[in-house]
């Protein structure tokens, strides 16, 4: 119901009850008013009419004495008009026609009396007239006129009696009309006072109660929260208003969730586009990185053609010269060792540039044992020796006692100390000094990740502080390129950089110009393993079976240390070896001629004909160019020696048990036939010259069909 | 020439014309008189899984030229003495 209809229909409530009220209230009046109206209409003429009647009476009466007993003829015309008054009464009395019977015979009795009380008194006055005797009409009067007035009065309170009794009946009821309108009256006011609340409250509570929600609705919405229903049933226009607002909560709900949505896309959306910068910014920075590393390529490159021309240069210029020139003997051999010097560079440039890719690349086949320090230092100051004696370099080397064991390549090792030591020396002034150290150094806390620390140091011209991290890039020859210093690969400290951290070490420098550089390693410790697990050496076995075979074999050892020409004779003796000793170089020239030994061992460094010297008369003398040689020296240049047809080098100190198994091999190995199969011509000669150096008979192929001819 | 000679061990290169070296390592295992001969393979290029390859088809071991010479040496003494010592 609409708020207007429910108001309307309050209102009308209110004015139909206010009719009724008046309508009871008129109808009341009306009822007193009709009680009113009989009392004025019956009682109140009807008791005067009584009243003028008996007054009429008695007045006709007394002058009718008066005249009887006076004869006063004015009292005679008084009682004649009263007489006449009595007479008017009656009439206009009677001309009301009574109603009902009762009344009609109270009326007729009251006509009655009247017209008798008149005629008794018309005939007294009759009679006085004619002069009857006043006593006698006294008399008379007594008889006739007395009984008639009497009854008349009496009928008259009679009938004012009947009046007033009506009159009292009357008021009863008007009382009694009064009291009930009264009452009524209160009834209905307080009835209708009461409907006027029921249907107020109900009025207001179906406008007030959908407003009150609605309010409270708003103010939840206004506190956040959209998920607040009023659902009201009601079809007024608060229901109306409040299923508006239902709609409007809900599309702004959904709204709020869409814009949630949105929030959380853009959230999202902004999450993805830090993403993509993190990743342009990944990106530019690896295409700086590959920029950058572009530009090292070709530096790289550019380095790297450079350094491989240079030697080239050197070579194709020499080689021109000898073959254009007749130089003398001794100046060919000069450019030669020159020719051979530089070429031995551009092999070794190109071995330490593959090395270094191969590392680079992850292609590298490690070898990796559990090794000491110790004589990989050991062997690697051998094989600088030579060059350091070239420049009476001293290199020293303190041992540290129970040096724990790492894991490396032993050969990569050696290249690393080997490489940390020749750079040492080519950047130290003559006689100066180059040291060698290790020691453990524990991490804090840690015993079990603790560092074998190796270091190199030299007198040189040192390194300024801020080439410490170039010195280990590629081709970096850190200072002024320009002045003449010693040349080298510039590969050498990358390389040994690659190894180092391959095996979880770190390689670095200590620097002060003009003072020196130092040189650190470090290589994490290998667990220790117990002695008790080390492998047995099955020497004593191994001992009788060579003792079998060997037996009766020859062997010279040259030396000119005696107590090494001692100790060698010994061992070898012990293995059942006959043993020949020689001092110098002529002297085992002289017993290997004669004796044709199995195996010779020989020295390098010897006073006037040098190991290598004599290796050569050997291999070139078809007598004893067969017979095995083994080196034995403190300096590394298998290069050489192989090159004269050295069967086999070994750097001091030796290991006892290597030596003896070497030796075993030598001088068991008999003339192998060896064909050597590859279309380049040049290369087939350079093997074959070698190989038939080392003791073999070797025939070539230049393809494989000439297998089968 | 190879029945005349019957060498203890051959250096065979990989990259020759007419018939590669693979193929002559083939040929050779494939004949039970020179099957037993020890071939040592010689190549002047890197060859990813070569050495792998080499071993599987027979060869003894693979040789890269670019390598020092020595290297060629002593795998040669060190697989005829191998031989003596079995």
């Amino acid at each position: 119901m609409k708020v207007r209809t429910k108001l309307i229909l309050g209102f009308s409530v209110i004015v139909v009850l206010l009719w009724g009220i008046g309508w009871f209230a008129i109808t009341s009046f009306g009822n007193l008013n009709s009680q009113f109206s009989a009392v004025e209409d019956t009682v109140l003429p009807g008791t005067l009419a009584m009243k003028d009647v008996e007054n009429n009476a008695n007045k006709t009466y007394d002058e009718t004495m008066a005249y009887i007993l006076t004869d006063d003829t004015q009292a005679r015309e008084a009682a004649f008009l009263y007489l006449s008054r009595l007479q008017e009464i009656l009439d206009s009395y009677f001309t009301q026609v009574a109603t009902d019977t009762e009344k009609l015979q109270a009326d007729l009795a009251m006509a009655t009396k009247i017209t008798d009380f008149n005629f008794s008194l018309e005939a007294l006055i009759q009679q006085k007239d004619d002069g009857v005797d006043p006593d006698e009409l006294l008399r008379r009067n007594q008889i006739t006129s007395m009984p008639s007035l009497l009854a008349l009065q009496q009928e008259v309170s009679t009938r004012i009696d009947l009046y007033t009794e009506e009159l009292t009946s009357i008021k009863t009821d008007f009382n009694k009309t009064y009291k009930r309108s009264q009452q009524a009256l209160y009834f209905s006011i307080g009835l209708m006072t009461l409907l006027a609340i029921i249907g107020a409250t109900i009025i207001t509570r179906s406008i007030v109660r959908p407003l009150h929600a609605l309010h409270k609705g708003t103010e939840i919405i206004a506190e956040g929260n959209l998920e607040c229903k009023l659902g009201t049933k009601a079809k007024d226009e608060i229901g109306q208003l409040s299923r508006a607002f239902d709609q409007m909560t809900q599309s702004l709900n959904s709204s709020m969730t869409s814009i949630d949505s949105l929030n959380s896309e853009i959230a999202e959306r902004k999450k993805l586009e830090k993403q993509i910068q993190k990743q342009v910014e990944e990106l530019k920075l690896a295409n700086d990185k590959l920029m950058e590393l572009d530009k090292m390529k070709d530096t790289f490159l550019s380095t790297v053609s450079h350094e491989l021309r240079t030697p080239l240069t050197s070579i194709k210029s020499f080689a021109e010269i000898l073959l254009t020139y007749d130089e003398d003997r001794d100046t060919q051999r000069e450019f030669l060792t020159i020719i051979n010097d530089e070429s031995d560079r551009l092999t070794k440039l190109i071995n330490d540039f593959l090395d270094l890719s191969k590392i680079e690349a992850g292609r590298m086949q490690w070898e990796t044992v559990e090794l000491s320090l110790t004589p990989v230092i050991k062997q690697a100051i051998n094989i600088t020796q030579a060059i350091a004696k070239e420049k009476t370099l001293e290199v020293s080397f303190t041992e540290t006692p129970n040096l724990p064991n790492v894991f490396c390549d032993k050969d990569r090792l050696v290249q690393v100390v080997t490489n940390l030591l020749s750079n040492a020396i080519k950047f130290n002034p003559e006689s100066g000094e180059i040291t060698v150290k290790t020691e453990v150094v524990a991490e804090k806390g840690k015993q079990d990740s603790s560092m074998v620390v190796a270091s190199v140091s030299d007198s040189g011209i040192g390194i300024a502080p801020e080439d410490f991290g170039a010195v280990f890039e590629k081709f970096k020859q850190v200072g002024d390129t320009l002045t003449d210093k010693p040349k080298g690969t510039g590969l050498g400290l990358p390389i040994s950089k690659e190894i180092i951290e391959h095996y979880g070490g770190e390689i670095w420098v200590e620097s002060q110009l003009r003072k020196g550089s130092t040189f650190f390693f470090s290589l994490p410790v290998a667990k220790r393993i117990e002695e008790s697990e080390m492998p047995e050496p099955h020497e004593e076995e191994e001992v009788v079976e060579v003792i079998k075979n060997k037996k009766g074999k020859k062997i010279l050892v040259v030396d000119d240390e005696e107590n090494i020409r001692i100790f060698l004779s010994h061992e070898f003796k012990r293995k059942g070896y006959t043993v020949f000793v020689a001092a110098n170089g002529k002297e085992a020239l002289d017993m290997a001629r004669k004796q044709h030994p199995d195996l010779i061992t020989l020295d390098v460094q010897m006073p006037d004909i040098s190991g290598f010297d004599v290796t050569s008369v050997l291999k070139n003398d078809n007598d004893t160019k067969d017979i095995p040689i083994l080196i034995l020296s403190v300096i590394e240049d298998k290069d050489r020696a192989y090159k004269l047809g050295v069967n086999d080098y070994m750097t001091k100190p030796v290991d006892n048990e290597e030596l003896l198994n070497k030796v075993n091999q030598l001088i068991s190995k008999n003339r192998k036939n060896i064909l050597i199969v590859d279309d380049d011509k040049s290369l087939v000669k350079s093997v074959r010259y070698h190989l038939e150096r080392r003791g073999y008979l070797v025939s070539a192929a230049y393809d494989g069909m000439q297998l089968w001819k | 020439m190879i029945e005349k000679k019957h060498p203890d061990l051959i250096l065979l290169d990989i990259m020759m014309p007419v018939i590669d070296g693979f193929e002559v390592i083939k040929t050779l295992k494939a004949d039970p008189d020179t099957a037993s001969i020890r071939i040592v393979l010689m190549t002047g290029i890197e060859i990813d899984g070569g050495r792998v390859k080499a071993l599987s088809i027979g060869a003894t071991d693979l040789i890269n030229k670019g390598d020092n010479f020595n290297k060629l040496y002593e795998t040669v003494d060190n697989i005829l003495m191998d031989e003596v010592s079995v």
